[in-house]
């Protein structure tokens, strides 16, 4: 999954402050494929399903690649570029080996990030 | 040419068929479910009965209280019986437990050593959180907090063979079940844990992890086999994990083994394809559906890790630990099945209807506590063997045992018997139920002979027809209602010998005169004379008496089905002499009756079945005596000690000799007052039991080695009170056809009980004939 953010003006650097990634027992948005949610007046309500202990308010934006069927699916930031006007990150979904052993239940990879003056940037989802 | 075209014409033909036939078929193919598939089936619910177990805990596991986990396997019903998977132990192979939790620490067994198999240490604390989720949904306590799981009484082992990703090896995860076979008290092993991959034969199978295949393999052949569950795994894939298809080939697994698959019943989760089918998430049973089953598992709440809180989870990992519990439910419940046998019952009653009978998805259904922990076929008692399975067991069904009390004795049966019970068992895979012994038991009452039909119909002139012949050889006597030969009595001259059907033929019972005035009833009238161990009353009562002379005689007597021989000597010395008339006149009688296959008239049959040859040794006493020329006194006393006959594997095991009782005491007054006018007053205390008990040996406990124990209930038959019955009678002829008949009649302590009402009847009757 690649999100590409294009600014207005040339990409600058973007600073991302925080990034999280893990899974979570249940699915955390409708669109249960790879999927973006941007901090809005649900977000919060989004992070409470993941832990609601998890209060660091500083996180903006919510990546998910959807259900996946066993445990060992995980979600990676591999990579970040900057060309003009874009910024691609490149996300990695870590799969389990061939007839590994792993739970039998659902579980929803995804990465949680803050990214600096992120409201500038217009995001799009791309697959690799 | 001609050649050319033709065969051009015939391989056209044969083209032109091919397209029929493939237009007609439709295609076809191998195999397939037997449904429309997923969701295109009716949902059926089963019958949750256990009303007083549904509380918000037990509706605390769904999304809302409509989708409950426990709801739709009708737990609540298992739980009425009894059902709580007390005593059973379950391991949870997994990323260990949260045993600090306050909602299931009662029920963690402490962390056996090792029990860490991905670090090697003896701590199987949950890291990642799924298995505290998955012990939850198993045992979770009772305890009006948070949930509760499906066999919430049940003991948890906790096992940490995956790692704090969720990740296993074949290492860590066979070296968890090769400790589990050290701990024999593990009776389930749950797996919410597989392999996504396919295996078609027991070495492709094991070839994907031969610790686990080999371990569980083991596990399978103890001589008390570990019942394991496996999860079927989420690809939505019509073949379930490889742990699962190894089911398929390998005899010894399969039979204690289940793969489970999910259904979804929040109809708000995107996995649902209809309320109840299988979740989209969920692989199929596929190819082990013999060894499969469909539990809830979208949207299940249960434990944290982290904290004393709850959470959501979804996954056969939820639906395979529902399972766990339900076959703890009925392992508990039947204590006489092996391990196989509880697997057998949990399959073979899941829901199988409609939506859940394509046995492709579904396997055997959606599991069904509530007729999982009923009977299949019918229950039946067992003959006094001990081996449930040996080829010379025999059962009865239930309806074929029973035992009617004699009045004499049933008010103490009815309290000896106050919540005792016994097993019987399932026809079907003989699991052993507990039944109420007083079932079995029923009353015989004196009470209910003197209901106020009776009473009136003693008074009532009967529409008799009464013939009498008399010559040389005797006199015959007979007595006709409609068509009905009510009874006969034949004499020879000197009552020498006398035969009689519906008739006593007693010399001193059929001398009561002016008693017999009194009574149009001569059962009535003269019963409390009649021998009381001369059982009539059958309608086919026969009787024979030899009087050489008028101060002995012999009496016999046998009735419908020849089931009763009986036998008096009666002595009547006072008529040795001439003073009887001073004396009175007095009958002493020894005698003995035989009763088959019952004993006091008691009725029994089945496993509570008496032998051929009970027997009463008895002896009485009759008196009467004229007071004047128009007051008569009687009165008649017997008392008699009865021998049960054991029949053989009868739960009568052996009895003592049982004293019985009865009396009669009377006076009669003819020309009372004014001619035909006669007044009689009566005191009768009915046949009661004195002293005596039986001794019931009857099965209380099974075990899975099909093994039954049997346990000695004494009871004792004496009662605990005494009837006794008043009769105030007064009868005056009127005329040559019309008559007035009074009666007061008082009984108290009815059936020998002190819980009986006092009855008193009074009853005026006129008639006149025209």
């Amino acid at each position: 999954m690649i999100i590409i953010l294009t600014k207005s003006t040339i990409a600058q650097n973007i600073f991302l402050n925080e990034l999280y990634c893990n899974t979570n027992n249940i699915k955390l948005l409708n669109d249960d494929t790879n999927s973006i949610s941007i901090k809005d007046n649900n977000f919060q309500t989004i992070i409470s399903k993941i832990d609601k202990d998890l209060s660091n308010k500083k996180y903006n934006l919510l990546v998910s690649v959807g259900s996946r069927p066993s445990s060992g699916y995980n979600l990676e930031l591999s990579k970040s570029k900057i060309k003009k006007d874009k910024i691609y990150l490149y996300f990695n979904e870590i799969k389990p080996e061939k007839n590994s052993k792993g739970l039998t239940v659902l579980t929803h990879p995804f990465c949680l990030l803050h990214i600096q003056n992120l409201r500038e940037y217009k995001i799009k989802i791309k697959k690799n | 040419m001609v050649k050319y075209l033709f065969n051009k014409f015939k391989y056209l033909s044969l083209l032109i068929s091919f397209l029929l036939l493939a237009a007609c078929g439709g295609g076809g193919g191998g195999g397939g479910s037997a449904g429309g598939g997923v969701g295109t089936g009716t949902i059926s619910a089963c019958s949750d009965t256990g009303t007083d177990y549904q509380t918000s805990e037990y509706y605390y596991g769904g999304v809302a209280s409509g989708d409950s986990p426990l709801q739709k396997v009708c737990a609540s019903a298992a739980y009425a019986r009894g059902a709580t998977g007390n005593g059973i132990q379950v391991a949870v192979v997994d990323t260990g437990v949260h045993d600090g939790h306050s909602d299931i620490d009662g029920n963690i067994v402490s962390f056996t050593n090792g029990s860490d198999t991905v670090n090697s240490d003896n701590d199987a604390s949950d890291d990642e959180g799924h298995g505290s989720h998955v012990a939850g949904i198993i045992a979770a306590e009772k305890n009006n907090d948070g949930i509760h799981g499906v066999a919430y009484n049940a003991d948890i082992y906790a096992f940490k063979a995956l790692d704090s990703s969720g990740s296993g090896t074949d290492t860590s995860l066979g070296n968890a079940l090769g400790l589990i076979e050290n701990i024999g008290a593990i009776d389930i092993i749950n797996n919410s844990w597989g392999t996504n991959a396919d295996c078609s034969s027991a070495s492709a199978c094991r070839a994907l992890g031969s610790t686990v295949y080999d371990n569980w393999e083991d596990l399978s052949q103890l001589s008390t086999p570990k019942i394991t569950v496996f999860a079927a795994g989420n690809d939505g894939e019509s073949q379930p994990s490889a742990e699962c298809q190894t089911m398929a080939y390998n005899s010894d697994i399969n039979a204690v083994s289940v793969c489970v698959v999910a259904t979804s019943h929040y109809t708000g989760s995107s996995y649902n394809v209809a309320d109840g089918a299988l979740a989209s998430f969920s692989n199929h049973c596929g190819k082990v559906s013999a060894y499969c089953i469909a539990a809830p598992g979208d949207y299940l709440w249960s434990l944290r890790h982290d904290s004393n809180g709850e959470k959501f989870g979804s996954g056969t990992s939820m639906a395979a630990p529902m399972v766990s519990g339900g076959l703890a439910l009925i392992m508990q419940e039947f204590s006489s099945l092996t391990p196989s046998q509880v697997v057998s019952r949990l399959l073979t009653t899941a829901n199988d209807s409609g939506e859940y009978s394509q046995t492709s998805y579904y396997g055997h259904g959606l599991m069904n506590l509530n007729a999982a922990t009923a009977a299949i076929a019918k229950l039946q008692t067992i003959n006094g063997s001990n081996l449930l399975d040996d080829p010379n067991t025999s059962y009865y069904d239930l309806a074929d045992s029973s035992f009617l009390s004699s009045a004499a004795f049933a008010n103490a049966i009815n309290s000896s018997l106050n919540g005792k019970t016994l097993e019987v068992y399932d026809s079907f895979d003989r699991a052993n139920f507990k039944v109420k012994v007083s079932d079995f038991f029923g009353s015989g009452s004196y009470i209910s002979k003197n209901t106020i039909q009776n009473h009136l119909s003693r008074l009532e002139p009967k529409q008799k027809i009464q013939n009498s012949h008399k010559n040389h050889f005797g006199s015959f006597n007979y007595e006709f209602e409609g068509d009905y030969l009510k009874s006969s009595l034949f004499q020879t001259p000197e009552n020498f010998i006398v035969l009689g059907y519906n008739q006593s033929t007693n010399n001193f019972e059929n001398s009561i005169d002016p008693l017999s005035s009194f009574f149009n009833d001569s059962e009535f009238g003269n019963k409390y004379l009649v021998n009381p161990y001369f059982y009539v009353g059958s309608g086919e009562d026969y009787f024979m008496s030899f009087n050489p002379n008028n101060s002995f005689g012999i009496d016999t007597f046998t009735n419908q089905n020849s089931s009763d021989y009986g036998l008096s000597l009666n002595f009547s010395p006072f008529l040795l002499g001439s003073d009887h008339n001073i004396v009175g006149d007095l009958q002493v009688v020894l005698g003995t009756n035989y009763e088959e296959n019952k004993f006091l008239n008691s009725v029994s049959s089945g496993v509570f079945a008496t032998g051929e040859m009970s027997n009463t040794n008895f002896t009485g006493l009759k008196y009467k005596k004229n007071i004047s020329n128009e007051i008569t006194f009687v009165g008649s006393g017997y008392t008699g000690y009865t021998y049960i006959d054991k029949a053989a594997n009868s739960y009568i095991d052996s009895s003592s000799p049982i004293f019985t009782s009865s009396f009669t005491l009377g006076l009669a007054k003819s020309d009372f007052l004014k001619e035909k006018q006669n007044i009689g007053f009566f005191i009768n205390q009915p046949q009661r039991v004195e002293n005596g008990n039986i001794n019931l040996r009857l099965p209380s406990s099974s075990n899975r080695d099909r093994i039954v124990t049997y346990s000695d209930l004494r009871v004792d038959l004496e009662p605990d009170a005494r009837q006794l019955n008043l009769d105030l009678i007064f009868n005056k002829e009127i005329t040559e056809t019309s008559n007035l008949s009074a009666n007061f009649t008082h009984i108290k302590n009815g059936d020998h009980s002190s819980a009986s009402e006092s009855q008193n009847f009074i009853s005026l009757y006129y008639k006149k004939t025209f």
